[in-house]
């Protein structure tokens, strides 16, 4: 018996000896060198990034060619710089507003979704169609403009709004003939802003889009897309006209909306493309300590349609310098007009 | 095997053992140990759901432990195992950090040894059941800031005890080692976020079943006994390797800890 038990008892020992070193649950690490983070940032994105399949598609962007294209410019004695600067060229790519690196000297970034493009707002215009005695609401300026019409402007999704200030919005906007809210600008913030904004703007629950994420490392391993609804909101909701006015910054969260509010029947949205940026990000980092952000997950449209890249608009409209010059703004003219033939019909 | 037999394999388990628990308490203890011990060690911390850097820091640990025999069979052991740790740990640049914490209770019975060729020497073969909560949050990352851990598991235990007289005070050595043989665990999937799990309540295989060929996982500790004058002074050294690699994320937590507490015996009778 007792030889029973201190064999059993060794054999036990052993077989968790042996067991343990070879189950060891380990990321194999990379060196911290220009070549070592070079390897760490390309493999994050080639496991990680959601859009590589789509943007292959898209754009042309083939991850692996990538690869070899920086790999050469990757030198074991760069400074920390010059592998910024690298890291950064190979990130701009993929031509996301979603990724970015972050070293403690500067954030890389990839803003040319709208820098390239007419930005089609002024905040001199703006602060001139709100004058000084317009209301604020959490994050929400508003007010009614002279020929009744409501002017909701919000410029971030990383400001909060509470359903208490959109109920008092409403409220005080109610009498107007139509609804125009400005989201000109809006480079996104709170999803759940965005959301609870557009369910005043719908009596029905709506499809509005699916959404994925990945399910493992390789470029297509995605979940099946899911249907997102909006629902109507079970406060004031708006029973009038609206125009959204969007332009190229309008990015990530605010893109979100404009999807959203693209499927509500009395929304018509003016302007230009929007900027896009529909990949949720999620966040990782180097072995230097370096902080990389990318897109994670992607949000679709309710046709299936990618939206990374942006979504038109109703009416295509461009700020005219001419209107500029003369203190109007000609989008809001615009949609006024609109507003105006909408509640005569 | 489905995860949903699993979670009921482990509930009906876990409700049978609490019931004995209770019967054993109240009608069968014959006396019982029980243990205190603070400690302060060093955590590793591996998530690749945050980031694919492994994080290192001070952690500080709190044991409690539970043994009885019963009168009604001598050779029955009953265990409690109640751990609480927290850890704040930094990645290899210092640039970033990780706040970690969890409470795991186990529970369960075992059968003992005492006719051993040394004298003094006893070996204990256990079964225990119990469930871990807990987190790591990273302080740097946006939509992936944290990772909830909870889990439920059947473990395999083994104890060595060895009493010795030194200058007429009797000392206990004392070695377990716990591996988690079954169980089940939350688990996002690989690029899903905790807002597309908890907001929009999409559920997708987050219930993971767990064993040694995903989450093998080893609880060792090692402890004297000392007696000071009517007390019982206890130092130990825990080691702590929690691990687990489901929907293509790896995590471990590795922790050892220098342990001190006190011993309370206690004897009871009717």
């Amino acid at each position: 018996m007792k030889h029973q038990i201190s064999h059993t008892l060794k054999l036990c020992l052993m077989a968790l000896a042996t067991l343990l070193p070879l189950a060891c649950v380990n990321e194999d690490p990379f060196d911290n060198t220009p070549e070592g983070n070079f390897e760490a940032l390309w493999k994050i994105i080639d496991e990680h990034y959601c859009f590589l399949d789509y943007k292959q598609k898209a754009i042309g962007l083939h991850w692996e060619e990538v690869y070899g294209r920086y790999k050469k410019r990757i030198s074991p004695t760069m400074t920390n710089a010059q592998l910024q600067e690298v890291l950064t060229d190979m990130l701009s790519e993929l031509r996301d507003g979603h990724v970015n690196l972050y070293t403690s000297a500067d954030v890389s970034r990839y803003w040319s979704w709208f820098e390239d493009y007419p930005r089609n707002w002024t905040q001199q215009l703006r602060d001139h169609y709100l004058g000084t005695d317009y209301k604020i609401a959490a994050g929400i300026k508003y007010r009614i403009l002279d020929d009744n019409v409501g002017l909701l402007v919000y410029e971030s999704f990383g400001s909060a709004v509470g359903e208490g200030n959109l109920d008092d919005v409403m409220h005080y906007l109610r009498s107007c003939q139509g609804l125009i809210i400005d989201v000109r600008g809006n480079t996104g913030g709170t999803l759940t802003y965005a959301e609870r904004l557009s369910q005043r703007l719908t009596n029905e629950r709506l499809l509005v889009g699916y959404s994925q994420y990945k399910t493992g490392k390789g470029h297509n391993d995605f979940s099946a897309p899911r249907a997102e609804y909006l629902e109507p909101s079970e406060g004031v909701r708006w029973q009038k006209g609206v125009v959204v006015l969007q332009n190229r910054e309008c990015y990530s969260a605010c893109n979100i909306f404009i999807r959203n509010a693209h499927a509500c029947e009395r929304v018509t949205t003016l302007g230009d493309c929007s900027g896009g940026g529909s990949g949720m990000p999620f966040s990782s980092e180097l072995p230097n300590g370096w902080s990389v952000r990318f897109s994670a997950s992607p949000s679709l449209d309710k046709d299936m349609q990618h939206i990374e890249f942006g979504i038109e608009p109703d009416i295509p409209c461009q700020l005219d310098s001419a209107d500029v010059s003369r203190g109007r703004d000609t989008l809001i003219e615009e949609a006024r007009k609109l507003l105006k033939e909408l509640h005569a019909h | 095997m489905s995860i949903k037999r699993v979670i009921l394999a482990l509930g009906l388990l876990l409700g049978a053992a609490q019931l004995s628990i209770v019967h054993g308490q109240l009608s069968t203890a014959r006396s019982s140990t029980h243990s205190t011990l603070f400690g302060i060690g060093r955590a590793s911390h591996l998530d690749t759901y945050l980031t694919p850097a492994e994080y290192q820091g001070p952690q500080l640990t709190y044991l409690h432990e539970t043994l009885r025999s019963l009168q009604r069979n001598e050779h029955v052991v009953f265990q409690t195992l109640t751990q609480g740790d927290f850890s704040y740990a930094h990645n290899q640049a210092e640039t970033g950090h990780e706040l970690g914490g969890s409470v795991c209770y186990d529970f369960g019975w075992g059968r003992q040894w005492t006719d051993m060729p040394w004298k003094g020497l006893s070996l204990t073969a256990m079964g225990l059941a119990g469930g871990r909560l807990g987190f790591l949050y990273n302080d740097r990352n946006t939509n992936n800031p944290a990772q909830a851990h909870a889990a439920l598991r059947l473990t395999a235990a083994l104890r060595a005890d060895y009493r010795f007289k030194i200058k007429k005070r009797t000392l206990a050595l004392s070695y377990q080692v716990h591996l988690p043989l079954l169980g089940t665990a939350f688990m996002p999937q690989y690029g899903q976020s905790y807002y597309d799990i908890f907001d929009r309540g999409h559920y997708d295989h987050n219930l993971v079943c767990t064993h040694p060929g995903n989450a093998l996982s080893l609880r060792q500790m090692f402890s004297i006994d000392i007696p000071i004058r009517r007390s019982t002074l206890r130092l130990g050294y825990l080691s702590d390797l929690r691990q687990l690699k489901a929907n293509d994320i790896k995590q471990h937590q590795y922790s050892r800890s220098f342990m001190i507490g006190y011993v309370r015996n206690i004897s009871l009778s009717r």
